[in-house]
């Protein structure tokens, strides 16, 4: 069998590797550029278990399960680091919402701490908490290295006979009876039996060269980066008032963004000053020390939002024959991809459908089986 | 000669006590801290991030950012801030024990496959990490400074006061447009300012040339000028200033940019290549001639060309003995050298000695070795285009061998949208066409934004343009020229780098001195690793991720990538820089009362 993966994101390198364990056949992987271009090199490298739906909280679970296992094998140190997340709540509703969602991440084995304003300047002296009310500790949650858990997979791949085929984008899928047939890339023709799409923020392109729409859009994000300084942030932060996160990174620079409208679609790739400016003024009212700490550069990166800000995974049973999907994470893709990989490997090759997988199927917009993930962050 | 040590005025300023680690030393207020210190002998200004090596400073641009000192209770770029009477500068000379023991640990890789695989052990190794690296402290350090947010607009914004922006922004206001000059050092003048010698091609005296510009610019009512101000690129709304020394960001709105920003002279790749007493070409001319400090009696310049003579020059009118080494075999200039000093030729590889500044430099070449006692290098073997600005605007750049990373414009000087560059940045040798080219850009820019009439004026400019080209022997030009017609870029060659002067990658010769990443790191994650474009190899090593967002080292690790790799450096290609390309402090951004 004659596998296609396009995409050479976290998602599509993946699920060529897993291809490749499960002797799927001949895989190749394509991507218009380099490897990790599109939306994984953008990401803010960050991952957590705690999400709004036990759904995604169960998923992202042991899909980060799977990256520490696969974290001795690999040739690059993923540099998976559990330093917690940290959400700074401001009124009673959201104390009350995050208890009450609490009790289901504790039966899924991943249990949070309330901690109380004078808690949280014990813990963490450098945080302003005068108009905070609480807060939720996540200590499960963590940071990795985006670039190498990447690199990691591609070495392994390669390993394995995955043919690569960079900056090589895919101008069309041909179908023929319903069943895909060909990727028409610039050099050429190639014949496959099965297409993945992982093409993040790009999908939506090549769905509706083949008549498929699906409701998910690109949009654009943006993200600061101070210069490094010696670590002293932890826990990621999340302002649940401004709207503003900021972490830091082991290499010791500060990291963060906050909500700042955006209209959607595939918009170029740039920072606005007035983004700075109100990340700045937010931030430094929550962390007053980082007023002498230098913005050092911005970058912008696509969230791909589905409707029910969950991934969609698998493909419907109307599609032509062959074709899958996998993207629309709405900003918390890193952490899902090792799990989508494996069990959308699994799912190519034996036809079955994981428990695990079965929520995300591209089939729940029309059976109306939505997810209705609320905790998406930046 | 007397002449030749009158400046335009003298700079010394008043006389003030500063503090190195407690002790005393006199300085004057108009002098960079780093420089005072180094005239006493005091040459390190920190310590490096992972190896924790003796650093000085390399040289007097503030956007060189690759070390940062410890002044009053602030951490500072040491060329960025003026003398003032009482300032303490702490240096910290301890190595932490972990380091010393497991520098490993931090190096560009992060491969500790032992300690990954054994997960408790990698999470007492990530611990340690995480405190490992010789990082200033913020948390700690009271912030009670308020920064401002300014708007300025102007007609054309001139970035660069050097000769062609200078020359830019006087024609540009003689057309009755108003302009605003951006300019990072003290005062305006560029490079006429420091190097005494007069500019090729240009009839007049360098004397009479700089105050002449500088008396025209200084009574038109039309241009103002914003000093010890960085240009800090062009964020998607707004394009973006700073001062450090106001303590301002500077919103600006112009129809119209001119970009001249000159040339980096990169740092030479040897081993050794970071410690302190190792200048860059025109910071060594800037110290002699604008601020007459003794640097020391014996000097080696790195790298054989018209630029290096001028230096060797300089430095012998001021009493210092030059020896000039350069890799390649070129004859055509060592004519001319008798006069300024000894020459070795065919350098196959240097290194610096010394452990806190350099002593000493083992030269290997064909004929065999020498040791030569000098008290600092000076890195001329070549200067590449600063393209951090253009490079941010996503703006096509062509590999040109001999002068590097070139961005693509047309013979209207025009680059994109409303962009116009002029003199060292557009990759002309420091002449007259630097003039000729600020005339051609202001004219085309003014075109731009609806003066007509100026249209037969630049036809005529241009011919002269090209007739000098010519003469100067420019012949590059018409390749940049000719790409910037089609959306094709032409392939360059494979050259050797002319900034590198060892035989193997070495632990001790460095590309990156922000992150600390040697020639060998590089090296194995080309070969082993099987990367070869500049955007893989950054995000596997941190190369030109620092604080000097890369205009140090982007161009040498692209030529030393393309080396490893027998490409050409067009298909290594650069990374993309972003904006801010010079850091701004929260508080600026924060606190802006905007005015």
């Amino acid at each position: 069998m004659r596998i296609a993966v396009i995409g050479g994101g976290i998602t599509g390198l993946s699920i060529a590797y897993n291809l490749a364990v499960r002797d799927a056949g001949e895989i190749h992987l394509f991507e218009k550029n380099w490897i990790t271009y599109g939306s994984s090199t953008r990401s803010g490298a960050r991952f957590r278990v705690h999400f709004w739906t036990e759904e995604n909280s169960r998923f992202a679970i042991e899909s980060i399960k799977r990256l520490e296992k696969l974290a001795g094998k690999m040739e690059w140190n993923p540099i998976i680091y559990r330093g917690g997340y940290i959400w700074l709540l401001f009124n009673e509703h959201q104390i009350e919402r995050f208890k009450e969602t609490s009790k289901m991440w504790s039966k899924l084995g991943v249990q949070g701490v309330f901690l109380e304003p004078e808690e949280i300047r014990e813990r963490y002296s450098y945080i302003n908490v005068d108009d905070v009310l609480g807060a939720f500790y996540g200590p499960q949650d963590g940071s990795l290295h985006h670039d190498y858990v990447c690199f990691g997979y591609y070495s392994l791949a390669k390993k394995l006979g995955v043919i690569f085929h960079e900056l090589t984008p895919i101008n069309d899928i041909n179908i023929v009876d319903n069943k895909v047939k060909q990727l028409k890339t610039l050099n050429g023709v190639v014949d496959v039996d099965v297409v993945v799409l992982a093409t993040g923020a790009w999908t939506n392109e090549l769905l509706e060269k083949i008549g498929i729409r699906l409701s998910t859009e690109p949009v654009r994000k943006e993200v600061c980066l101070t210069e490094p300084y010696h670590h002293f942030i932890d826990p990621l932060i999340i302002d649940m008032g401004s709207g503003a996160y900021v972490g830091q990174t082991l290499k010791g620079e500060i990291l963060g963004s906050i909500d700042y409208p955006t209209p959607p679609g595939l918009i170029k790739l740039e920072t606005r000053l007035e983004f700075v400016i109100k990340w700045a003024k937010a931030i430094t009212k929550r962390i007053p020390s980082l007023k002498n700490a230098r913005i050092m550069r911005t970058w912008a990166g696509y969230y791909m939002m589905s409707t029910d800000n969950s991934h969609i995974m698998g493909r419907e049973p109307e599609w032509p024959e062959g074709l899958y999907v996998a993207y629309g994470y709405s900003g918390h893709g890193f952490m899902m991809a090792p799990l989508v990989g494996e069990l959308l490997a699994e799912n190519i090759l034996t036809g079955k459908t994981p428990e695990l997988m079965r929520p995300f199927l591209p089939t729940r917009f029309k059976e109306n089986k939505l997810i209705q993930e609320k905790l998406v962050i930046g | 000669m007397d002449n030749f040590f009158n400046g335009i005025r003298d700079r010394q300023g008043e006389k003030v006590s500063i503090f190195y680690c407690g002790r005393n030393i006199e300085g004057y207020s108009s002098e960079p801290v780093s420089l005072a210190l180094y005239s006493k002998g005091y040459k390190v200004l920190g310590r490096s991030k992972k190896l924790y090596r003796f650093r000085g400073f390399y040289s007097l641009d503030p956007q060189d950012r690759i070390v940062l000192t410890k002044i009053g209770d602030e951490y500072v770029n040491a060329c960025e801030i003026y003398c003032q009477d009482g300032q303490n500068i702490e240096v910290d000379f301890s190595t932490p024990f972990l380091v010393k023991v497991f520098s490993s640990l931090l190096d560009g890789y992060f491969q500790h496959r032992r300690f990954v695989k054994n997960r408790i052990l990698w999470r007492l190794a990530v611990d340690k990490i995480k405190q490992m690296a010789n990082h200033p402290e913020v948390r700690h350090i009271e912030a009670r400074k308020t920064g401002r947010i300014i708007r300025v607009a102007s007609d054309i914004v001139v970035v660069g006061g050097g000769l062609a922006g200078l020359t830019a922004a006087y024609t540009v206001s003689q057309l009755g447009l108003k302009t605003l000059i951006i300019d990072k050092s003290i005062e305006l003048g560029g490079r006429l300012r420091y190097d005494y010698m007069d500019v090729p091609g240009v009839p007049v005296s360098r004397e009479y040339l700089l105050e002449d510009i500088l008396t025209k610019i200084s009574s038109d009512g039309n241009i103002k000028t914003l000093t010890r101000t960085i240009f800090t690129g062009f964020f998607e709304d707004y394009p973006t200033a700073y001062s450090q020394e106001e303590r301002t960001l500077y919103i600006l709105k112009a129809k119209g940019f001119i970009i001249t920003t000159g040339v980096v002279d990169l740092p030479c790749i040897f081993r050794n290549n970071d410690i302190p007493g190792i200048f860059s070409a025109s910071t060594v001319l800037e110290m002699v001639n604008r601020y007459r400090v003794k640097l020391g009696e014996k000097s080696l310049i790195i790298g054989l060309s018209q630029n290096s003579l001028r230096i060797a020059e300089q430095l012998k009118r001021s009493g210092i003995d030059v020896v000039m080494v350069d890799n390649s075999r070129s004859q055509s200039i060592q004519s001319d050298l008798s006069r300024v000093g000894e020459c070795i030729v065919n350098v196959r590889e240097i290194e610096a000695v010394g452990r806190k500044c350099v002593e000493k430099a083992n030269i290997i070449h064909d004929d065999g070795r020498d040791r030569l006692e000098v008290d600092f290098i000076v890195c001329s073997a070549f200067s590449n285009p600063d393209i951090l600005i253009l490079n941010q605007l996503d703006s096509r750049l062509i590999y040109i061998g001999g002068v590097g990373f070139v961005p693509v414009h047309d013979e209207y000087m025009h680059l994109k949208d409303n962009i116009f560059i002029a003199g060292g940045v557009s990759g002309s040798p420091y002449s007259i066409l630097h003039l000729i080219e600020g005339e051609i850009a202001a004219l085309s820019a003014a075109y731009k934004l609806g003066a007509k009439e100026v249209e037969p004026l630049i036809e005529e400019k241009i011919k002269e343009y090209r007739t000098k080209l010519n003469e100067m022997n420019v012949k590059w030009k018409n390749k940049v020229f000719r790409n910037s017609r089609s959306e094709l870029i032409e392939n360059s060659s494979f050259t050797y780098p002319p900034t590198l002067f060892i035989e193997r990658p070495r632990r001790d010769a460095f590309i990156c001195f922000c992150e600390d990443i040697t020639t060998e790191d590089i090296s194995r994650t080309v070969h082993e690793k099987g990367y070869t474009l500049l955007e893989l190899v950054k995000r596997s090593l941190g190369v030109c991720t620092g604080r000097c967002q890369g205009r140090l080292c982007m161009v040498n690790a692209a030529l030393y990538v393309s080396y490893l790799s027998n490409l050409d450096p067009s298909q290594v290609g650069l990374t993309k820089a972003r904006a801010p390309v010079t850091s701004i402090p929260l508080y600026i951004l924060a606190g802006g009362e905007e005015e």
